[in-house]
């Protein structure tokens, strides 16, 4: 099935901005849709259905009374589950914030609705961001609307799912070590990645603060490009925020017909054993189609990538066992009594509160940390994490992209890697690298495995360069329709 | 005791006097209900994040500068996790590795000096209060700015560690970077103490006092556990490396319940502040505005005044009021009358009147104008008073204010030697006195016309009118 | 995992296990625990090439082109009282109300 029920988001806020279509109308209509298919899919936690339609009818009122409306009118949007929200429970995948209702929204969250979008409701994750599947929620998994036994991808696996079943025209997520590339892979749909510190941070729910990114999923290079640029721009209330100027991300877009002269670096390291078949074929076909639209490929080397693996998972986990210290139920959160002592009542709330993975992560975390061990673990994997940069720097010098794929496998079925962790952790070692070296990622549906299921060729660019991963994928999609399939409903 | 060598050192937590927390925009003002100055970064609410504040970081450069530390170009906040519930986040951001000051000295008189091993900035943790319902949390006090200095262990006597903490506080308060103030919280002090033999090479095991409230204290507190480690090592014993509380009404140390033996608190640099970095320029700018450090101000005061150590000492306690002192002597030229004037007339003036020197009614040129017009002897030091006062109420300079009161001297003994009579003759008892040899006689007499004119009359001149009239 | 020279050797065992989970205020079950050692003894069984990498003459790497933006000295609103509040479920006379702490 191929066509979106969604016009593109600039076409759709233009014609909102001038009364063509009513915000009304699009976001019932997107809402009818979720009440029919997200029973099935669960891609949200939960549905603001009330506020969504105020916030429309707002919108369709100012309109009426003369007001300039923004650039992302009408536009209806999902947020993760770890973006607050003024008033909204943020939740983020946890029973230990199961009940938390945010005293105040996150920077882009503000942004997006001074852009006039509408958040329909906050989409499923692995708790605290913990996972590549979506299984680890404490609300239930998330199911791949192209194959329903299979997992979305993780941990922003509902905010994909949500934009690949046409829910919602574009959706917000967060990326430490792949949430919004790999689930966009595993879903067909395309996600980006930007420049650690391009999005502001304050009032994502933090995981590990030196990797976090927030992320934007679309259903095209063109709907991410809009949603980013309403978004994108320094913070004061985040001193890791960027302070760069933004690029003209749609003036980016029309500026390319072809990617005449464009050098694409491939690393060969990155073909291994793990690597799908099916998904190798793929995105080998997708460079081959990006050489026949002008680029030029190198092979390009990344010395270190094979060590991008336990570098994250030590640092993500060092950092998250301190960001996590603060859910101890007294001041929010889930609360436990246990035996009625202090040490008793931490104890009891937080192994209550939290998750198996995450309960693990933190172990694992206060171990790389751990006097006696912290330089051999916390300590080394920081120094490789900078050697990894290098070796980004050092493939930059020759090219202006790297391409690879963006997952090893496409969407495995449901429970299939929850006994083997490091099967599950593996997942992520095509998109760990970049996320240590903080450099902008975006993947892109790139064609499908014979059983039907959606692969993603990742690009990656040098810091601050969005714009030239957005305009590469947009002069691609101009020219290739697999963006556009749409899963039966 | 005799053999023993007392080693002590001293860490010192000091608030900065800033507006608002060191990572938060909440102001740091007078406390009032609880958790009423608390921002969401103080909370550490799920997504939010530091902010730390330039004015915390300025002071806390010339703190480090005002004690000749050596200021790192670049430095990092760091992470130390714990678990308490006076600490929202579950860890405190302060710094460890690289703290933003290394080294520095505090003097403790007499040429002697500790050594600093470093400086660094923190925020302070919220308040604990406990009842029998469970203890209260107030999060009021989490955030604010604390730099923390380290004392080298070069202390050898509890007398020194109260030098040491007088002269910190004079130093610190001096340049406007804290109030100092133990009662009120914004300076305490944890005391490391150990005992060695004088011969050995290493030092012994030590001890942390803890509960310190007042600078007395802490002399108190180490003379204690002086005698009593010496007691226990002199019976053969071992001193336990651990926290003791030190309570004053008894006057002993008592050890705490035991906590984690040596806590592991994990340090990392905290991901969410990228370094602090401080050029050149802005280093040189804070030295600039520290301007003179109260020892060299006391140097200076001691050689270009002449001035004894008691008003010394007086004067350059507080930088502006010194400030206003050396514009009073640069208006009337006399220094030691200055000082009398400053420390007594116009101290009492500003706690009648609830006042900083700042904000003082009468500028210092104009008193110091008084002053030189007394020194010419055309008022006497009563009337100087009188128009001391006007010229507070009204603002008025010093010359009008006499004018207005017509307090000039009154040297004519023409004018004057009525009025000696007439006190003679009001006096008989007093002249019998006199005439007696009993001369304090005279002072009596001598009143009675400062009285008939209202201070005006030039003692000398009545003095000699009265021995005249005496025949004495 | 062999043994670092002048590291102690790590001893990955349950009473490891429940050392770290009390240190960062975890508590878990017989089974839990059992999980926990041997996932962290496989993770870290494969983090082990870490070991191996040549870190070379480089530094940190840290790019510090810009330090920490410093904020104006200047007050904003706070929370009140009752927002502070609003998330606690234990709560008294305005504060936040948690077992007595033993102090001392």
């Amino acid at each position: 099935m191929t066509g979106p029920p969604f016009l593109p988001v600039a076409e759709l806020a233009a014609q909102v901005r001038t009364g063509e279509l009513r915000a009304v109308d699009v976001v019932t209509a997107a809402l009818a849709r979720c009440r029919t298919r997200d029973g099935d899919l669960h891609a949200f936690v939960e549905l603001t259905t009330e506020q969504a339609l105020r916030d429309a009818e707002a919108i369709d009122q100012r309109r009426q009374r003369g007001a300039i409306l923004g650039p992302l009118a009408g536009v209806p949007m999902a947020l993760k589950d770890n973006l607050l929200r003024q008033g909204m429970v943020a939740a983020s995948g946890s029973r230990m914030l199961e009940h938390f209702v945010a005293p105040y929204s996150a920077t882009v969250v503000e942004r997006i609705a001074a852009a006039d979008a509408v958040i329909l409701g906050r989409t499923n994750m692995d708790e605290f961001g913990m996972g590549s599947s979506t299984e680890h929620s404490a609300f239930g998994p998330t199911r791949n609307p192209w194959a329903r036994d299979c997992v979305p991808g993780g941990s922003s696996g509902g905010a994909a799912a949500a934009v690949a079943a046409d829910l919602v025209a574009a959706a917000l997520g967060s990326d430490t070590g792949g949430s919004v590339r790999q689930p966009a892979a595993l879903c067909g749909v395309t996600g980006l990645k930007p420049t650690y510190g391009r999005l502001s941070r304050h009032g994502l729910i933090a995981y590990a603060s030196s990797l976090d990114c927030i992320g934007v999923l679309g259903r095209s290079a063109a709907d991410v490009a809009a949603v980013l640029a309403a978004i994108a721009g320094g913070d004061d209330r985040d001193a890791t925020s960027l302070r760069a100027d933004v690029a003209d991300y749609g003036a980016a877009l029309a500026q390319r017909t072809d990617l005449r002269g464009l050098r694409i670096g491939v690393p060969w390291q990155l073909n291994g054993p793990g690597l799908d078949a099916e998904v190798a074929a793929a995105t080998g076909s997708a460079v081959e189609a990006l050489r026949q639209l002008g680029a030029v490929t190198v092979a390009c080397e990344l010395k270190r990538i094979q060590h991008a693996i336990p570098t994250y998972y030590l640092l993500a986990a060092a950092e998250a066992s301190s960001n996590l210290a603060r859910y101890d139920g007294i001041r929010f959160g889930l609360r436990r009594e246990g035996s009625g002592r202090l040490e008793s009542m931490y104890a009891a709330s937080r192994s209550a509160g939290f998750g198996a993975e995450v309960q693990l992560r933190i172990l694992l975390g206060t171990f790389a940390l751990r006097a006696g061990y912290h330089e051999e673990f916390y300590g080394r994997a920081t120094r490789v994490r900078a050697l990894l940069r290098q070796d980004f720097a050092r493939a930059f010098a020759d090219c202006e992209l790297i391409a690879c794929p963006t997952s090893p496998v496409p969407a495995f079925p449901l429970g299939s890697k929850l006994d083997d962790p490091l099967a599950m952790y593996l997942c992520d070692a095509l998109t760990v690298p970049m996320s240590l070296a903080g450099l902008p990622a975006l993947s892109l549906p790139c064609g499908f495995t014979a059983a039907g299921l959606p692969v993603g060729l990742q690009l990656t660019a040098p810091a601050l360069q969005e714009q030239l991963l957005l305009q590469t994928a947009h002069v691609y999609q101009q020219h290739t329709d697999f963006h556009r399939q749409r899963p039966a409903p | 005791m005799n053999d023993f060598v007392t080693v002590i050192g001293l860490e010192v937590h000091v608030q900065l006097r800033t507006a608002t927390k060191l990572f938060s925009p909440a102001p740091v003002a007078a406390l009032g209900e609880p958790n009423t100055r608390v921002h969401a970064i103080d909370l550490g609410l799920p997504g939010v994040l530091p902010l730390p504040n330039a004015q915390a970081v300025l002071l806390a450069v010339r703190a480090a500068l005002a004690l000749g530390g050596e200021v790192q170009r670049s430095s990092r906040f760091a992470r130390k996790n714990y678990f308490y519930p006076d600490l929202p986040k579950g860890y405190q951001i302060s710094q460890y590795e690289q703290p933003f000051c290394r080294g520095g000295t505090v003097p403790l008189g007499d040429g002697r000096s500790c050594r600093l091993e470093r400086i660094h900035l923190e925020e302070d943790a919220g308040k604990l209060i406990h009842t029998t319902a469970g203890s209260l949390v107030d999060l009021n006090r989490a955030g604010v700015p604390l730099v923390e200095i380290v004392g080298m262990p070069d202390l050898r006597r509890p007398e020194d560690a109260h030098a040491f903490l007088v002269n910190l506080k004079s130093i610190l308060q001096f340049t406007g970077v804290s109030d100092c103030d133990m009662e009120l919280g914004s300076l305490r002090c944890d005391a490391n103490v150990s005992l060695m033999r004088a011969e050995a090479t290493q030092f012994g095991t030590k001890v942390e006092i803890k509960n310190l409230n007042s600078f007395k204290m802490v002399q108190r507190a180490l003379e204690y556990e002086q005698r009593r480690q010496s007691a226990v090592l002199a019976a053969g014993g071992t001193i336990a490396a651990e926290s003791r509380l030190w309570n004053d009404e008894q006057g002993e140390t008592r050890p705490m319940r035991s906590k984690e033996q040596a806590p592991d608190y994990r340090y990392f640099p905290d991901p969410d502040l990228p370094p602090l970095l401080l050029d050149d320029a802005f280093i040189a700018a804070q030295r600039a505005a520290l301007g003179e450090l109260p020892a060299a101000r006391r140097a200076r005061y001691r050689v270009s005044f002449g001035l004894p150590d008691y008003d010394i000492d007086l004067l350059t306690a507080d930088r502006a009021l010194g400030d206003y002192f050396e514009a009073v002597v640069a208006a009337a030229g006399e220094p030691k009358t200055a000082s009398n004037w400053v420390m007594t007339d116009v101290l009492q003036a500003l706690r009648e009147r609830q006042l900083e020197i700042a904000a003082f009614p009468v500028p210092p040129q104009r008193l110091g104008e008084l002053l030189a017009i007394l020194d010419h002897g055309a008022i006497t030091v009563a009337s100087a008073r009188t128009a001391f006062a006007r010229m507070l109420e009204r603002g008025e300079d010093a010359a009008a204010a006499i004018a207005a009161l017509g307090l000039e001297k009154i040297v004519d003994p023409q004018v004057l030697a009525p009025l000696v009579a007439a006190a003679i003759a009001a006096n008989p008892a007093a002249v019998a006195d006199v005439k007696a040899g009993k001369q304090r006689a005279l002072d009596a007499l001598k009143g009675h016309v400062m009285r008939a004119t209202v201070g005006k009359a030039d003692p000398a001149t009545v003095d000699a009118l009265l021995r005249a009239q005496l025949g004495q | 995992m062999p043994g670092v020279p002048d590291k102690p050797e790590l001893e990955l065992d349950r009473a490891f296990v429940r050392a770290l989970s009390g240190l960062c205020r975890l508590h878990l079950t017989d089974a839990a625990e059992a999980s926990a050692q041997q996932r962290l003894a496989a993770v870290l069984q494969a983090f082990s090439a870490l070991r191996a990498v040549d870190l070379g003459q480089d530094g940190d790497g840290e790019n510090v082109a810009a330090g920490v933006p410093l904020r104006p000295d200047l007050p904003e609103p706070v929370l009140s009282q009752e927002q502070v509040l609003a998330n606690a479920s234990q709560k008294l006379g305005g504060a936040f109300l948690v077992p007595r702490v033993i102090e001392g």
